[in-house]
């Protein structure tokens, strides 16, 4: 589904992605975690392209993200992203932060649009929230609609860009639920977060990143059970 | 100021109109101009690549960095006499007025679009829309809602400097003024008039551009 | 913050003292030095006919004064306000202004030109009507102009400066320039590259006269007013006048508008 050979990423002198190579399966749920600073956003970013890659080769679906002839806005509707900062439309509403990508991008239908975008609403839990503005829905809720908003697309693949970090406690539970339900339907994830109970739950594989390496990459139970290398013992006996 | 001769002000009130008229007239197109001229200038100093930048940053230095008044001078005498067959000094006030407040427009633009979160522009292009598809339904309808203050003061300003327009005899309102203290001598009647027509077309600009603020801030 | 509001109200009383101050044995003069040779800056100095001329009429009267050079509108303000105790400015005296001020005798004749690009067919003032005219606001040429074609109309435009009026002239922005004839003498001399022909009309264009300006009820007028007649009599005003225009003055039309 995803194949990423000798990837490389550098902001001016930084190095951040300095050796990645990884294979994702169709269905598969891939959590990253890590320290901050190790690459693990940035590698994701790399995925849909939001970031420029500096070497090496993505590949989604056997298409070469960088080649010339790759229509990338084509290939980013088939890949939903979902962000810390939620950034849905602040002035749009709800349903139109869903309907809006899917008239422009896809050009369905205005009624046909609402319809689905009422529909995804209902998946997530927030149909009677449709005509408000994000302004006015809790961080919870505004991840959701952002879920919904990606879903709209019907893309191939989700990318979860750390989709809890910024919500208060109460409310991470409502979208890693949501998150939990997509991976049951065989959606294909690949899911930047600090929540190791959702890894340990949901994920089929958890890469562990660090200094801009793919350090150690097992199935959950192995790796939080009897993790291999120094430092990813070191970093999970600080936050289990 | 113990003799104030409101005749003279009668007098000269049917070319206070007509000046009016025109200044309305010169201020509006030079608005039009200056925000459509403005929004590609903006777009083009916003180029990634540093050559094609370079002529729309020295546009704004010129206009922004050079007294008006040189430049309607250099306009009317200069270029358009180069261009065109006749001169006007209305064409000239107004062509002066659209490339002017065009490099301040660009400027207004430029950072209320820089304004805008990237993370807008990311999620847009995550879900596969277009630049002018982002620029569009993304980030534009928010800029605009920051750049409607600092475009009223640049329409107010650009109001008040067509009056500059006198100095070519651009029959505007402030060349009726001067035209009537030339007759008289008397400095404070018809100055006092004029500022006080300009008072009430600024007052005018500024209750629109309000109502046209509150109109994007509910929606 | 009380600090600030004190200084702020001290420099304010500074400032309003040092602007009351103005001693009262000391005439203060307007003027506008912006129309060679009347009244113009030569390298930071004050320099002209009028300024000449305002020297001798002060000296023969006793004054003590101080000419200061305040743009034109400000001038008239300054005189209407009585801030001034006159002004010189190469200011014609008309009925409209009357009104508001008052003047002394006339001390300068001045006639008006057409000017207009060589090879035009204009030989009379009359033969302006239906061309685009420029003049210089609030000048005689100005006055001169609207005689023949009407107050303000639409033929006429009214510039900033001559000198802007003379650039239109070259742009043809208008076809012909109307102002007096020293102006068009000084443009003609300080621009030999221009081509240009110029026609006066002596029985279409009237004689406009200059004087100095006075507030309304002016205590001193009479006074500059008769040191000025001694000196057009006893020779010294013609001595001026050959300095600046290299010809003589006609006298008998300066004392025939007097009356």
């Amino acid at each position: 589904m995803i194949s990423v050979k000798n990837l490389k990423k550098s902001f001016g002198d930084l190095e951040v992605l300095k050796d990645i190579n990884v294979e994702i399966k169709p269905k598969e749920v891939v959590v990253v975690i890590g320290p901050s600073g190790s690459g693990k956003s940035t590698f994701l970013r790399c995925l849909n392209l939001i970031e420029s890659i500096t070497g090496g080769s993505v590949e989604i679906e056997g298409k070469d993200i960088t080649a010339k002839k790759t229509d990338i806005n084509k290939l980013r509707a088939e890949v939903g992203m979902v962000f810390q900062q939620f950034n849905l439309f602040p002035h749009k509403t709800v349903i139109e932060n869903i309907t809006l990508p899917m008239m422009t991008v896809r050009k369905w239908k205005k009624e046909a649009a609402i319809q689905k975008a009422k529909e995804l609403l209902d998946k997530v839990g927030l149909k009677e929230k449709a005509d408000v503005y994000p302004d006015s829905l809790s961080g919870g809720q505004k991840q959701r609609v952002a879920i919904a908003r990606a879903l709209g697309m019907e893309p191939k693949v989700m990318l979860f860009d750390e989709p809890t970090s910024a919500l208060d406690p109460e409310m991470v539970g409502e979208v890693l639920e949501v998150m939990k339900q997509l991976a049951l339907e065989g959606m294909t994830m690949v899911v930047v977060t600090h929540e190791m109970g959702f890894a340990r739950e949901v994920g089929d594989r958890v890469l562990f990143m660090d200094e801009g390496y793919i350090v150690e990459e097992n199935e959950p139970q192995a790796l939080f059970g009897n993790p291999q290398h120094e430092r990813t013992q070191a970093f999970l006996s600080k936050v289990l | 100021m113990i003799d104030f001769r409101f005749e003279i002000i009668i007098e000269y009130l049917p070319f206070f109109m007509k000046g009016m008229l025109w200044t309305i007239m010169m201020s509006l197109i030079g608005v039009l101009m200056g925000t459509i001229l403005g929004f590609f200038i903006a777009l083009g100093k916003m180029l990634p690549s540093k050559l094609l930048r370079l002529p729309f940053i020295w546009y704004i230095n010129f206009f922004r960095g050079t007294p008006l008044l040189v430049q309607l001078f250099l306009f009317h005498f200069a270029v358009l006499p180069a261009i065109l067959d006749s001169v006007n000094p209305i064409v000239s006030v107004v062509v002066t007025l659209s490339l002017n407040s065009a490099a301040y427009v660009a400027e207004i633009f430029r950072a209320g679009i820089q304004s805008i979160d990237r993370g807008q522009a990311e999620a847009a292009h995550s879900l596969g829309m277009n630049k002018i598809q982002v620029m569009r339904y993304v980030i534009l309808p928010q800029a605009f809602r920051r750049m409607i203050p600092p475009l009223g003061n640049e329409f107010i300003v650009l109001l008040k400097d067509s009056s500059l327009g006198a100095i070519i005899a651009a029959p505007e309102l402030l060349y009726w003024g001067r035209a009537a203290t030339g007759q008289y001598y008397r400095v404070w009647e018809p100055y006092l008039t004029v500022a006080l027509i300009y008072l009430i077309l600024t007052l005018t600009l500024t209750y629109l551009l309000n109502y046209v603020e509150r109109r994007f801030a509910t929606t | 913050m009380n600090k600030l509001l004190k200084l702020l109200v001290l420099m304010s009383i500074i400032l309003l003292a040092a602007c009351g101050t103005d001693s009262k044995d000391k005439l203060t003069v307007a003027t506008d030095a912006a129309f060679a040779p009347f009244e113009y800056m030569d390298k930071g100095e004050m320099v002209g006919f009028d300024v000449d001329l305002l020297a001798a009429v002060m000296e023969e009267a006793g004054f003590d004064y101080e000419l200061k050079n305040t743009g034109w509108e400000p001038m008239l303000a300054s005189v209407q306000g009585g801030d001034a105790d006159l002004a010189i400015a190469a200011i014609t005296i008309n009925d409209d202004r009357k009104e508001s001020y008052d003047f002394s005798s006339p001390y300068f004749e001045s006639t008006h030109m057409v000017v207009f690009p060589e090879g035009e067919n204009i030989t009379s003032a009359e033969d302006i009507k239906g061309l685009k005219i420029g003049v210089q606001t609030g000048t005689t040429g100005a006055d001169a102009a609207e005689k023949i074609v009407g107050k303000n109309d639409e033929s006429i435009s009214k510039y900033e400066s001559n000198s802007l009026a003379f650039m239109s002239l070259g742009s043809g922005d208008v076809d012909v320039v109307v102002t007096d004839n020293v102006v068009a003498s000084e443009y003609v001399k300080n621009n030999p590259e221009a081509e240009v022909d110029m026609i006066n009309d002596q029985e279409a264009f009237e004689s406009e006269f200059y004087g100095l300006m006075f507030p309304k009820d002016s205590e001193v007028r009479a006074e500059i007013d008769a040191a000025l007649q001694t000196v057009i009599e006893d020779g010294t005003y013609a001595e001026i006048y050959e300095e600046w225009f290299g010809t003589e003055p006609n006298l008998d039309a300066l004392k025939s508008a007097s009356k």
